[in-house]
């Protein structure tokens, strides 16, 4: 330190200054969005339920008793509720990830798709010739194991690595490009479905543009954010995955945000083919044209057809280098396998460590409020409740709690992340994950769950209470 | 700061400043904005509406709308206005803490920025702005409670904004609360008075002075006796942890260095960055000490009101045995990585790879490219000016011979088929020109004298490709034939060949454990189709760092025979380990989670326990105890419930210390490599888990605790 007033300390006051706002303002957005949908839910059925009662019917007054006592401690709910939000939250966004792995990796039984690459080595390069190749031993299949659309369910993917300002390479500058033919984008691609009416007239017009204009390509909405770049901008990309080729591309449309290619990039294999021609030609070298062809996809009508392609593909000799062919859920096992003690531990610790959290913290409130009404618990049993009544009623209590709160958290989860376009978690490859309806049945199921497992011992005690022994306590 | 900023932009500055508040991106903000817009309006339409008496309807609507109209326009410039100096305020801070923004600093692209420190410093912003409005109209909305009852909806509304004024109030001050509570408690009760002059808290009673200066002296002394002390303790625990010498690069330190400017980081105590979390623990403990010590509620008293509610204290202790369980669980997997990717580099090492390469497994160096890399000489630094002595790569003797110690390798990723499975995995192997050399280079031995490094030839008279393997996957191909671990003499089967393992390498610790080496033979690459190097790892002469530093930077710019990408193997691994960056960021934004259900079930049971003692806090007041006394009792009560099943959770934790996880350490530019880490659960990771459960005692514990002293003996009792 030399000389003069060190202001160091009063700067990390103010650090932490800062620190303390952020969780003040943190907690304000978090119960401005989670308890006034929880309110009007829980106030709005009690006020549905109060109506109900005019009809006589006796459960309706069970269950106006119960909202009456969920909403006797409004802080203790909150709370609760609160919690079972958050935890509810993580939940959901594991089990997301978890089910679209599941989901990737599951073997289909028709219409499947295999990939065939490179049978040793990652990342797989080998010649183009062999597209070629592959297409015969396709085609002569026996009719009914042949792919049904023709050379439209065989498709290439060459990766291009490339940066708009290749002396200063930074993520912001640095784009991956499939190389491919573009009309496979509409016969070949998943997660097309995701995309609206508009969108894949958008999506179809670039194919036809690319068609024609062969250094046209299509890069995803989030990558041309990052970039600085929009659609109708030409860019100039150095290639590093190939040293000494440059691109000059047209963006001419982009993949819309919330999809699953927002960050992808698209180009045309055939102005990467002619771009490799140009260089070994005046080069004098041969070495990109025999490893420039990353993957191929080849759709098959059954696992059969399959099943003989493969047997085909796979003998030693017939490629050098060799290759392999497999179903694409295994290929994707195979790459997700460094990742499998990282899912394991997702899958038996985390999730089940949250759900037992949750639990706990309902039979903490169960528990609390069971101790506090041992009276009333007496009084209605004098006024004629069953013990099994008087424990449902605890029970019910707990389970609408969790059910509320489990389904208002993965309601709000599930538009949230259905607007930002999935759930924004790099893992392995895949940069976000997309959510499926069924989301909005875990969280009910969760807090249904848990609320019955949390409150069942606290409801039982209950169901012990006996009146004369409260009653003598009472002074 | 702001000379960055161009002064021909300031119009449009205006408009963007303004523009962002309504086209704010989250809409929660959006709606606290839209609301606060109106308070101003509010405020001039006031007099009309309240003095509206004895005129006409439609006098009173015709004022009613002029006045709204001019209102608009005011509020419109007063939330310029405020949003201008706010932003000037906050962004103004923001860049006198952040050296590298300030360079880059751009006004204009600053409001439309999706970087997340821009996002982040517009939020606070906005937020500030918000608050600042609710807080200054508080006194103006509370003057409209004498309305008369002309208008009964415009009441109404007004009753329902005060409420939800009153209401965000009261959850900001819970939480500024909640936030304090992480400061040391001693140096908060003398903090006390500073906020309300009135309160009583060292003492039963505070004189009533109609004095303001002595109420400002109060404050005053209130809040320069609590910094003392928080200076005292801080200085206490960083000179602590500073004779505790303790050395390394941790997860937490890069967290910290992460989170503060790189200046400040640079200029505060190096303890205080890099050891913060014991700093933290002893600032706490210290702490709890005085409580303990100046508490005069009995403690028998806090202990027989657990024991007696034994329930619950054991389902809140249960909480926080999970959550600390499931903490240390994954800290431990994050600090088993960091210690990893640490120990696998050399800090004399220099990796050469082809120019534009991310990884080593995309790199592509030809035979020739480092022909006469080993030879050359670094005589100038990275500033061009002359060493004190050359920086050159280093030599060993073997047989009489002179060796440069430079590693050619080539390294890949095969993928292999399990036996007797239908699956297949990835195995890294590393074709090296000269085992001796390598082994030199990356300072790796065979377990024991039984065990050989493979010839040179590289091939045994049976035709297979000899090798030796790391510890880790010598566990994992050794499990394929029903052994614990691979010994020389058992043969695996890996692209097509048949490898004999002649030596396993002792690896403990490094990236090396997951790896097969073997010797480049025309057998090897040409089943891989390898024609090429894709690493050239080179010793500088004097083993260190910045020598390394110096040669890496010679070769990568100075180096003339080829373009290359150099850099030093420590710096290499480093880089390997920003995924384990994101995922301890992960593990942060998890663990606050799990953190919010154990905070909130012991608010809930503390609650309660207030709830249930509120004649026993009465009769204590009543026998003299002092309200702080009160207040101390409570929160270390909740404060034994968190260590309780904290401490248990953390000692559950150390189970898992040893056991091997398969990951990916990588730099997330693609490649990476797959690594057998294991679990580390040592004192770092035992002590965060500590602080951590001590931080969610406090933060469950202190609003409680407040709320149990502010009770009045009467209503306590009655």
């Amino acid at each position: 330190m030399q000389g003069g007033f060190e202001t160091a300390f009063y700067e990390l006051g103010l650090y932490m200054a800062i620190g303390l706002l952020l969780l003040v303002v943190g907690a304000i957005i978090l119960g401005i969005f989670t308890l006034p949908g929880f309110y009007l839910v829980l106030f709005g059925a009690q006020f549905l339920t109060r109506l109900a009662q005019a009809t006589g019917v006796r459960a309706f007054n069970y269950l106006g008793l119960m909202f009456r006592n969920i909403t006797r401690n409004l802080l203790r709910t909150s709370l609760t509720y609160v919690a079972i939000f958050v935890l509810v939250f993580v939940v959901t966004g594991i089990w997301t990830i978890l089910n679209f792995i599941d989901s990737i990796t599951k073997e289909q039984k028709n219409n499947l798709k295999a990939i065939i690459t490179e049978k040793h080595q990652i990342p797989s390069q080998m010649p183009r010739s062999y597209e070629n190749q592959i297409a015969d031993i396709a085609f002569k299949l026996p009719p009914e194991m042949r792919p049904k659309n023709g050379t439209d369910d065989i498709m290439t993917w060459s990766f291009i690595g490339g940066s708009t300002d290749a002396n200063n390479r930074s993520l912001k500058n640095t784009v991956f490009f499939f190389a491919m033919e573009p009309r496979k984008l509409l016969t070949m691609m998943d997660g097309l479905e995701d995309l609206s009416a508009s969108e894949m007239a958008q999506l179809k017009w670039a194919v036809d543009e690319m068609e024609h204009n062969s250094k046209a390509v299509v890069i995803g909405e989030e990558k041309l954010e990052l970039m600085e770049k929009r659609v109708g901008d030409r860019i100039k990309i150095t290639c590093f995955n190939y040293p000494g080729l440059e691109f000059e591309l047209d963006i001419i449309a982009s993949f819309p945000k919330g999809s699953r290619y927002s960050q992808s990039a698209v180009m045309t294999r055939e102005y990467f083919y002619r771009s490799v021609d140009d260089y070994e030609r005046k080069t004098g070298k041969t070495e990109y044209s025999d490893r420039c062809l990353n993957l191929i996809w080849i759709r098959l009508p059954s696992t059969e057809a399959f099943e003989t392609m493969a047997t085909e593909v796979n003998t030693v000799g017939r490629f050098t280098p060799a290759v392999k062919m497999e179903t694409a859920s295994a290929a994707f096992g195979a790459f997700l396998d460094p990742y499998r003690d990282i899912f394991w531990g997702m899958r038996y610790v985390f999730s089940p460590m949250i759900i037992i959290i949750i639990t706990l913290i309902i039979a903490i409130a169960v528990s609390i409020g069971v101790r506090e009404r041992h009276t009333e618990m007496a009084v209605l049993k004098v006024l004629g409740f069953k013990p099994w009544q008087v424990l449902m009623l605890v029970l019910c209590e707990a389970l609408l709690v969790g059910v509320i709160s489990g389904g208002i958290s993965t309601g709000l989860i599930y538009m949230g992340i259905k607007n930002a376009g999935g759930l924004p978690i790099k893992v392995a490859f895949f940069p976000k994950f997309m959510l499926s309806p069924v989301v909005l049945l875990w969280g009910p199921m969760i807090g249904a769950g848990a609320s019955f497992v949390g409150s069942i011992i606290p409801a039982w005690t209950t169901h012990k209470i006996k009146a004369a022994a409260v009653f003598s306590r009472v002074t | 700061m702001m000379t960055a900023v161009s002064a021909d932009r300031a119009p449009g500055l205006v408009r963007r400043v303004v523009s962002f508040f309504v086209e704010a991106p989250l809409v929660v903000l959006q709606v606290l904005t839209a609301l606060t817009v109106t308070l101003p309006a509010l405020r001039l339409v006031r007099p009309f509406v309240c003095n509206g008496g004895g005129r006409s309807w439609g006098s009173r609507l015709l004022r009613l709308g002029f006045a709204f109209g001019v209102s608009t326009v005011v509020t419109q410039i007063q939330l310029a206005i405020t949003s201008l100096v706010m932003s000037a305020v906050v962004i103004g801070f923001y860049l006198a803490l952040d050296s590298t923004a300030r360079a880059t600093f751009d006004l204009a692209k600053f409001f439309q920025s999706k970087e997340p420190s821009d996002l982040l410093v517009r939020g606070v912003i906005q937020t500030v702005v918000i608050l600042l409005t609710v807080l200054l109209d508080r006194p103006f909305l509370d003057s409209f409670a004498d309305l008369s009852d002309d208008f009964p909806t415009l009441r109404f509304v007004l009753q329902k904004r005060i409420g939800l004024t009153k209401a965000i109030i009261r959850v900001g001050t819970t939480m500024i609360l909640m936030g304090l509570s992480l400061m040391p408690l001693s140096a908060l009760l003398l903090a006390l008075p500073a906020v309300n002059p009135g309160e009583a808290v060292l003492t039963d009673t505070v004189p009533t002075t109609r004095s303001r200066l002595r109420v400002l002296a109060r404050r005053i002394g209130g809040l320069l006796t609590a910094t003392a002390m928080l200076v005292v303790v801080i200085a206490f625990a960083t000179e602590l942890t500073t004779r505790l010498n303790l050395t390394g690069d941790t997860f937490y330190g890069t967290l910290s260095r992460k989170l503060l400017s790189e200046d400040l980081a640079r200029r505060l105590p190096t303890t205080m960055v890099e050891q913060w979390p014991y700093v933290l623990l002893i600032v706490y403990v210290i702490d709890l000490l005085i409580l303990l010590v100046i508490g005069k509620v009995p403690h028998s008293y806090m202990i027989r009101n657990m024991i007696v509610r034994w329930r619950i204290t054991s389902l809140t202790a249960l909480a926080f045995v999970v959550v600390l369980f499931m903490l240390t669980f994954m800290l431990s997997f994050v600090n088993g990585m960091t210690k990893l990717t640490e120990a696998s580099g050399i800090p004399g090492n220099v990796m050469v790879l082809s120019e534009g390469s991310t990884d080593e497994l995309f790199s592509n160096l030809g035979y020739g490219d480092v022909g006469n890399l080993e030879r050359i000489t670094a005589t100038e630094d990275e500033n061009d000016r002359p060493l004190p002595k050359p920086v050159s790569v280093k030599t060993i003797k073997k047989e009489g011979k002179t060796l440069f110690l430079g590693s050619r390798e080539t390294y890949c990723v095969v993928n292999q088929v399990v036996p007797n499975s239908n699956k297949r995995r990835f195995v890294q192997l590393r074709i090296i020109v000269d085992a001796d050399v390598s082994s030199a280079v990356h300072n790796l031995e065979l377990m024991d004298k039984s065990h050989e490094w493979f010839t040179n030839i590289g091939v045994d008279s049976a035709r297979r490709m000899q090798c030796v393997v790391g510890q880790g996957v010598a566990a994992t191909l050794g499990a394929d034939i029903g052994k614990k671990s691979l010994e020389p003499g058992d043969t695996f089967e890996l692209a097509d060949l048949t490898f004999v393992v002649t030596g396993v390498m002792k690896t403990e610790g490094t990236t090396f454990g997951s790896e097969v080496w073997c010797s480049n033979v025309n057998t090897i690459t040409a089943a891989l189709g390898k024609k090429s190097y894709t690493t050239f790892v080179v010793r500088v002469n004097d083993d260190s760092e910045a020598s390394a530093r110096v040669f890496a930077y010679h070769v990568r710019n100075r180096y003339q025979t080829q373009k290359l990408k150099a850099v030093p193997e420590k710096e290499y691994f480093a880089d390997l380990n920003k995924n384990n960056q994101q995922t301890l960021y992960s593990i942060i934004v998890f663990a606050v989670v799990m953190a919010i259900g154990g905070i909130f079930g012991v608010m809930n049971t503390m609650f309660a326990a207030i709830a249930q003692r509120t004649k026993d806090i009465g009769i204590l007041r009543l026998l003299g105890f002092k309200r702080w006394q009160v207040l101390v009792s409570f929160l270390l009560e909740s404060m034994a419930m968190a260590l309780l099943g904290g401490i248990l959770g953390v000692a559950l934790g150390y189970l898992c210390n040893g056991y091997s996880v398969t990951s990916i350490a990588s730099g997330g530019q693609g490649g990476g490599k797959t690594v057998a880490a294991k679990l580390v659960v040592d004192r770092d990771v035992i002590l965060i888990g500590i602080l951590f459960t001590l931080v969610m005692g406090r933060l469950g514990g202190l609003v409680p605790a407040l709320s149990a002293m502010r009770l009045k003996i009467l209503d306590a009792i009655r």
